[in-house]
């Protein structure tokens, strides 16, 4: 027989032995895996039933990669963990639509389109009935329903009013998909926010880099920083449309000569990143790396973000302030 | 949205480095010194750095600040100060102690820790808590001597005073705190950003006392109110009444030159809970707290 027939084979039975083990699990996390070997795990792990939660880190020098597949339909109980929001009532109307107005001492916090129950109404007791209702028109201290209030009884006092968390499903796609149409990005940082196209163009040039080589670029070598330049070149130029106008070269010098580093900071942000993500995929409790509102409000407000980002930011400031602080001292 | 990228190139020199500096030393630190190049190493190893708190923060940042070896040079020095001792709720993420390390102080424990991990490092633990009460102990040339703080506190009023004096001192500080699921950090360089106190956080949302002692009509107030109550009957009072125990003698001389409205609260507190609502046994207690619920929850609304 072929030598490469046998090699591949045995190839092919690692692999079956692989599936098995992982259809055992809720969550497999990949560091330092070609992207030829995680597309065949994960779709594997998306085609599954139930979907397995596939997860790949990579951390590179100063550089660090992290892609999450948690299947075709994943369901997010509670968004972003937070308590429910709930306000005192003090009138309801009898009308079409019924108007709510609460107690004065306390903002409402709630958004147009939120789902509420009603408990403790005396009065317009039909509103007890302990089943979620959309309001609009929602006012710092009213709201109003989406519902003919006036052939209700009459509201007599008392009541609460509290928000219900909305599941809300995710449509994840396989990284096959993926990586030729990443989507939007999750920003790390406001001031790159043209980064993270050139940096998904260059790990997978450096994926290319190292199944091309069989090695990883040595650090200080030119010769190895212009191989990778030139992969990204190769590769960008058949992305048609979605082609970058720049691929920065300087950028991926610096991802080159580190790509053989593992740092310490680095690897403890994305240790607690992935160990977040996969509380996540597990409880359905927080919102995945996926979506940017969440996110976003995180950086504005300095609220509201999941504890993913407790070591991503603790930790390189930390190594920002050991280096960068102690060369500016 | 599934990708997540990040890179920190801006931790690197400013300045390009000669090759030289990359080559490897066949030592631990040989993948930082192939990014960063021997003589940032080096600083790192000098470095003198202060932690002020030995908590979940403070064991994060001594297991990456020996790892890096930072502070493991013959200059460094590397001081980390906690008067907090260890329970056994901290052990879920403090994670430099173990079981058997319960009712130990934080920084010995924790600098014992981080010295297995990297034997190089020049850690010194305390057990003073940094206020104005210890500038006996973190004196002029102690901060002097500092290279860089690193704050791992629980609580704004140390913050800021560990805040002033680095501003005091001109010395890099390194800021952060979480909250639950939440977390900031901040960096403060000397005369290139602003200070931790340059900055408040809006008030958190509170109810004024009066609010919940006369009218606690939502119920954040009822819960405050309660807890309040709760604190009053089985904490404060108890406490007194021991006071008194202890010593009477001393005890009525401090209540008699205290002499405000407050005193004669408290004097008649310990009045009640020794002689009028008095609890010998066990079954007593109960009586005592049956007739108080009935009293709270029910005769007074």
């Amino acid at each position: 027989m072929d030598e490469n027939v046998s090699t591949k084979s045995t190839e092919c039975l690692a692999l079956v032995v692989d599936f098995f083990f992982f259809s055992l699990m809720q969550v497999v996390v990949f560091v330092d895996i070609s992207f030829e070997k995680a597309t065949e795990i994960d779709d594997y792990c998306h085609s599954h039933q139930p979907p397995i939660a596939f997860i790949k880190a990579d951390v590179r020098g100063l550089f660090g990669s992290l892609f999450c597949d948690f299947g075709p339909h994943f369901t997010v109980l509670d968004v972003d963990g937070e308590e429910p929001h709930s306000g005192i009532i003090a009138s309801v109307s009898n009308e079409n639509p019924g108007f709510v107005s609460c107690v004065d001492d306390e903002r409402l916090e709630f958004e147009d389109g939120n789902l509420v129950v009603f408990s403790e109404v005396e009065g317009m007791t039909e509103l007890n009935d302990g089943k979620p209702r959309k309001i609009k028109n929602v006012k710092p201290f009213s709201f109003t329903l989406e519902e003919d209030t006036s052939s209700y009884g009459q509201y007599m006092k008392g009541g609460i009013v509290t928000q219900v968390k909305q599941p809300k499903v995710l449509n994840f796609k396989p990284l096959r998909e993926a990586l030729k149409d990443p989507g939007d990005f999750l920003l790390s940082d406001f001031s790159k926010f043209d980064r993270p196209p050139l940096l998904h163009l260059a790990f997978q040039a450096l994926d290319r880099f190292s199944s091309q080589a069989g090695r990883f670029p040595f650090a200080g070598s030119e010769e190895d920083a212009q191989k990778l330049v030139e992969i990204a070149v190769d590769i960008n130029e058949g992305l048609g449309d979605a082609r970058l106008e720049d691929v920065n070269s300087k950028l991926l010098r610096h991802l080159a000569f580190g790509s053989r580093a593992v740092l310490n900071p680095m690897a403890a942000m994305f240790g607690g990143i992935v160990g977040q993500e996969v509380v996540k995929a597990c409880s359905g409790k927080f919102h995945p790396i996926f979506q940017v509102k969440t996110f976003l409000f995180g950086f504005s407000g300095a609220h509201l973000f999941g504890l993913c980002m407790l070591n991503f930011y603790l930790l390189s400031n930390a190594v920002h302030l050991c280096y960068t602080g102690i060369y500016s001292t | 949205m599934q990708f997540f990228y990040f890179d920190s190139v801006e931790s690197l020199p400013k300045e390009p480095l000669d090759a030289s500096e990359f080559r490897p030393q066949n030592s631990r630190y040989d993948a930082q010194i192939s990014v960063f190049g021997s003589t940032l190493q080096k600083k790192l190893e000098d470095a003198r750095v202060f932690v002020v708190g030995a908590g979940a923060l403070g064991c994060e940042f001594l297991k990456n600040l020996a790892l890096m070896g930072v502070s493991c040079g013959t200059q460094g020095k590397l001081t980390v100060t906690d008067d907090d001792v260890i329970e056994k709720s901290n052990l879920s993420r403090q994670f430099l102690f173990r079981d058997w390390n319960i009712g130990q102080a934080k920084s010995t424990v924790a600098a014992t820790a981080a010295a297995g991990i990297n034997s190089r490092l020049n850690i010194d633990a305390l057990q003073n808590r940094v206020g104005p009460e210890t500038e006996n102990v973190f004196d002029d040339s102690f901060w002097e001597n500092l290279t860089v703080v690193v704050n791992a506190l629980d609580n704004v009023t140390a913050r800021l005073y560990v805040d002033s004096r680095c501003v005091y001192f001109q010395k890099p500080l390194l800021e952060s705190g979480t909250l639950g699921a939440k977390c900031n950090t901040q960096m403060v360089i000397p005369h290139l950003t602003e200070n931790y106190g340059a900055s408040r956080d809006p008030p958190e949302k509170q109810a004024p006392m009066c609010t919940v002692h006369s009218f606690p009509h939502n119920i954040d107030h009822c819960l405050t109110w309660a807890r309040s109550e709760f604190e009053g009957l089985l904490e404060k009072t108890p406490a007194e009444v021991n006071a008194y125990l202890s010593d009477p003698v001393e005890y009525m001389k401090a209540m008699r030159t205290a002499g405000d409205a407050q005193a004669r609260d408290t004097l008649g507190r310990v009045v009640e809970c020794l002689e009028k609502e008095k609890c010998n046994s066990f079954q007593d207690c109960i009586t005592w707290a049956r007739l108080r619920y009935s009293l709270l929850a029910h005769t007074l609304h």
